[in-house]
Parts: structure tokens; C-alpha cells; sequence
């Protein structure tokens, strides 16, 4: 077993629900209906994607932000946290506040399988 | 966090993922412009969305100064009262900007760039008098007819014209009678007069004190100023028939979103699973076929549960996106932390995509607090 390369690290799909993920999805789709690329070449970048994502939002990112909602739906399924939250407030860094009637928050888990 | 900082991520994700490509765009013999041209495609996509303002938006058009388009002349002087000093600087700006930018159209009618410098004369001296017309305004709000003679003494009535220089393609006998007029006056011009410059300044009056039914006046009037209701029923026909056209469309799947067309897929998919596993177990033998089989069948007609009936949850998920609306009220994320105590919940959360209002808002860390 040590003779083998390390697995290559897995990183999640989740932000290609994104707007910044559907809009490459829709691009990448358009090119292979066409038949200007291979789907392979796509899922190819779009594992990029899920990479350079979970890089560029944890390392280039300093925004923080708190919440306070009423929970409405809790779901915790294969190690994936969903919540519906109602009425919920944001605090953002810069004081600003948003407000929404009702958000579903999806949330993986931070250590992936594999990591202690 | 702001919503302008999530351009400028999404343009370094744009540009990471692009670079990493590149490779794998050689190694399949794809040419480098393809992957320029889907960089472009994906840029456009996310511009379409409006989530956020991004580097590689074409920049957005000037900021409709003219919102509240004065629709009457005694309201221009509102917007040239900063600095009028600089007003033929302003002229030539917009001036500009209207000969690079078409869609600033609607401000020709008042700020016609070619007649604005004839004009400006007319607007200084409005400008000057504006506050005048205000404090006489004012006056007569607080102390009714008892005003009018204060403010002829205090020469509010009229504004002193003296100093004023019309345009030069004014009739010269204007500018010979204008000097001093306003001082010379009988009592009862001044008051007519004046109650002329009331009844003018009624309306701007309200739009410039009370803000919020700026709309609404604006409003009223533009509806007013529609030809008759049958003329706007025949274009509420118009607007139907073309509702219904793109509704019947968007029945035959072409416009539809990704997400439920791929939801139909899968129906198909599974449908032709079915029957594939179905033709496979007439094909192949074994124990294993035998008893799948009769599974599958059972799986597909007879059990009921909750717990694997993935069209409920389909359901559910379209109904959840249809009230997300285009972009969807979301948080992706990961979390570090989720603790319950009774009914109050704590978590702590990284790396996420907030989508709210139609815009995004990125952040490393996020707490929240809610109780079910």
C-alpha cells in the first residue's frame, strides 16, 4: 500500500450551485452540446473549480459575518448539515445588515473523510 | 464584507481555474481559444445574474441623475445648485458622456447638450432665486395671507433681477425692463405674482420636502399623461399574448433551467434503467438476477416508504427553488461547529457563498445563533 501515490485530495462540489459554478457549468455545457470540447475536459475543470473555490475562499477571504434566525428545517444527512432558517438577520463586517424571510443553508463538513 | 469584494474573488477564481485548464486544454488538442472563449461565456453568465459587480462588467451606465428629471422648469435649479460656478464644466461632462452613451437619451429633453449653454443663463438665475422662492414659500405655508407683506418689504416676492443677465439671443427690451422690477412693483402685482410663483412652486415644494411620494407624483403624472385606459388595455392584450407565447415555450422545455431539465433527465434515466435491468435479467442468468429482479419491480410498484421515495424529495427541492428565485436564498459552506443545547442551535462556518437579494457576499468565517 505505501508504494501507492497518495489518493489526491478530494475537495467538494457544493460551490457549483454557486452562481460563479452554474454560470461555468452553463458555459462548459453550452461548448459540449456543440461538440466544442469533450465533456471529459469539462469535469476536469470543473474539479478545478471545486479546488480553486475552497482555496480562494478560505486563504484570500477575511470577511466574517454572524446570524441570528428562527430555525425552521434541520436536516443532518452523510455528514452534510442543512438548514432552513426564517426571519434571519446578518451582521456583516461592516456593520451592514441584511435581512431574509427564509435561507437554506448547506454546509459540509470542514474535515473531510480521511483527516483527523 | 461587501458585496463589491465578491467581484474581484470571483475574477481570481475566474482566473485560477483558467490557468490550470490551460494544460488540460493542450493535452486534449483543444486550441487556446476556445478556452479564452468559454472564460468569456462564464464571465458573461455570472454578469447576467447580477450577483455582484465584477471586474469584466462593461461599466455601468452613470447613475440616473435624472430620476427625479425635473419636469418643470422651476426644478432645474435644484440640480445645478452645487458649485454653478462649474456648470459649463458639467455641460460639456454630460455633454460627453451623451455623445458616448446613448442611453442617457431621456435627459435631452431638459439637458439638451446643444441648448444648455444658451440656457445656462437662465438657469444661474433661477438657481440664485431659488432659495428666495423657498423662504417665500415658507412664509406663506406659516403665516398665510399675514405673510405677504413681509415678504414684498424683504423683496422675497420677487427675485431681484437686477444683477441677472439673460442669453444673449434674448430680445434686448427684456433685459432693459427686467432691472429693478422687482422693488418698483405695486403691492397687488407683487401678490399676484407671487401666488403665480406659489402655485408653481406647490409642486417642487413637495417634491423637494417630503422625499418619499416623489414616485408616486411622478407616477400620477405620468399616468395622466397616458392617452386614454383603452389604449393601455389594448397594450395589456399586447403584453398577454406575448406572456402566453413565452409561457407556451417554456411548456415545450427549451428555456427551461438546468436544474429541472435535469430532474427530467433523470426520470428518463431511471425509466430506461428500469427497463434495461429488466432486459438484462432475460439475458444473463444466475442467482443474483433472480433475486434483483423481482426487486427492482417491487421497487419501482410496491414500497411506499418515506425513506426512499427520492420524488418527494425532488418535489420539495423544485418547490424550495422555486421560491429561491433565479439565484436562490442560499448559504454554501462548510462547517466547523453545530452544537445544540434544547432548542437553541450555535454553528460556526467557513468558507462560504451567501446568495441573498439577488447578490452574493463571500466570507472565511461565519457564527450563527437560531433556535427551532
Amino acid at each position: 500500500m505505501s508504494g501507492q501515490p497518495p489518493p489526491q485530495q478530494h475537495f467538494y462540489e457544493l460551490y457549483r450551485r454557486s452562481s460563479i459554478g452554474s454560470a461555468l457549468t452553463d458555459a462548459l455545457d453550452l461548448y459540449i452540446t456543440e461538440d466544442r470540447i469533450d465533456p471529459q475536459i469539462a469535469i476536469k475543470m470543473l474539479q478545478h473549480f471545486d479546488r480553486i473555490v475552497s482555496e480562494v475562499l478560505n486563504e484570500r477571504v477575511k470577511a466574517r459575518m454572524s446570524f441570528k434566525g428562527h430555525l425552521d428545517t434541520y436536516r443532518f444527512c452523510d455528514e452534510v448539515w442543512t438548514f432552513i432558517i426564517k426571519d434571519i438577520n446578518f451582521k456583516l463586517d461592516n456593520n451592514n445588515m441584511l435581512h431574509s424571510d427564509r435561507i437554506k443553508i448547506v454546509a459540509m463538513n470542514s474535515k473531510k473523510p480521511g483527516e483527523t | 464584507m461587501s458585496n463589491t469584494a465578491v467581484g474581484a474573488i470571483y475574477a481570481q477564481i475566474i482566473d485560477k481555474v483558467m490557468q490550470l485548464s490551460q494544460n488540460d486544454f493542450e493535452e486534449a488538442g483543444v486550441d487556446q481559444q476556445t478556452l479564452h472563449e468559454i472564460k468569456q461565456r462564464w464571465q458573461e453568465n455570472i454578469t447576467r445574474l447580477h450577483v455582484a459587480q465584477c471586474p469584466w462588467d462593461p461599466l455601468p451606465p452613470p447613475q440616473p441623475q435624472m430620476t427625479s428629471t425635473p419636469t418643470v422648469p422651476s426644478n432645474v435649479p435644484a440640480k445645478s445648485e452645487p458649485g454653478m460656478n462649474s456648470m459649463p464644466i458639467m455641460q460639456t461632462m454630460q455633454q460627453s458622456r451623451m455623445n458616448t452613451e446613448p442611453r442617457i437619451k431621456e435627459e435631452a429633453k431638459y439637458e439638451n447638450g446643444a441648448q444648455l449653454p444658451q440656457m445656462s443663463g437662465y438657469r444661474q438665475q433661477f438657481a440664485a432665486t431659488e432659495a428666495q422662492q423657498r423662504a417665500t414659500t415658507l412664509l406663506q405655508q406659516q403665516f398665510g395671507n399675514q405673510a405677504n407683506a413681509s415678504i414684498h418689504n424683504t423683496g422675497l416676492a420677487q427675485p431681484p433681477r437686477a444683477g441677472l443677465q439673460f442669453p444673449q439671443h434674448r430680445p434686448q427690451h427684456q433685459q432693459i425692463q427686467l432691472p429693478g422690477q422687482g422693488q418698483q412693483r405695486p403691492p397687488q402685482q407683487s401678490y399676484a405674482s407671487q401666488q403665480q410663483q406659489q402655485q408653481q412652486q406647490q409642486k417642487p415644494g413637495a417634491n423637494q420636502t417630503d422625499g418619499a411620494g416623489d414616485d408616486d407624483t411622478q407616477w400620477a403624472a405620468v399616468m395622466a399623461a397616458r392617452p386614454s385606459n383603452d389604449a393601455r388595455i389594448s397594450a395589456d392584450n399586447i403584453l398577454r399574448a406575448q406572456l402566453d407565447a413565452s409561457v407556451a415555450v417554456i411548456d415545450s422545455g427549451l428555456m427551461q433551467p438546468r436544474s429541472e431539465l435535469r430532474k427530467k433527465r433523470k426520470t428518463v434515466h431511471r425509466q430506461m434503467a428500469t427497463l434495461q435491468i429488466s432486459a438484462g435479467a432475460a439475458q444473463t442468468d444466475g442467482p443474483d438476477d433472480e433475486f434483483k429482479a423481482p426487486v427492482d419491480q417491487d421497487d419501482e410498484d410496491a414500497i411506499n416508504s418515506d425513506l426512499d421515495d427520492t420524488d418527494e424529495d425532488e418535489l420539495n427541492d423544485s418547490r424550495e427553488d422555486a421560491e429561491d428565485g433565479p439565484v436562490g436564498e442560499t448559504v454554501l459552506c462548510v462547517y466547523d461547529k453545530v452544537q445544540r443545547v434544547k432548542n437553541k442551535w450555535k454553528c460556526v462556518l467557513k468558507d462560504g457563498i451567501l446568495t441573498t437579494g439577488n447578490k452574493e457576499y463571500v466570507f472565511h468565517k461565519a457564527q450563527g445563533e437560531f433556535e427551532w
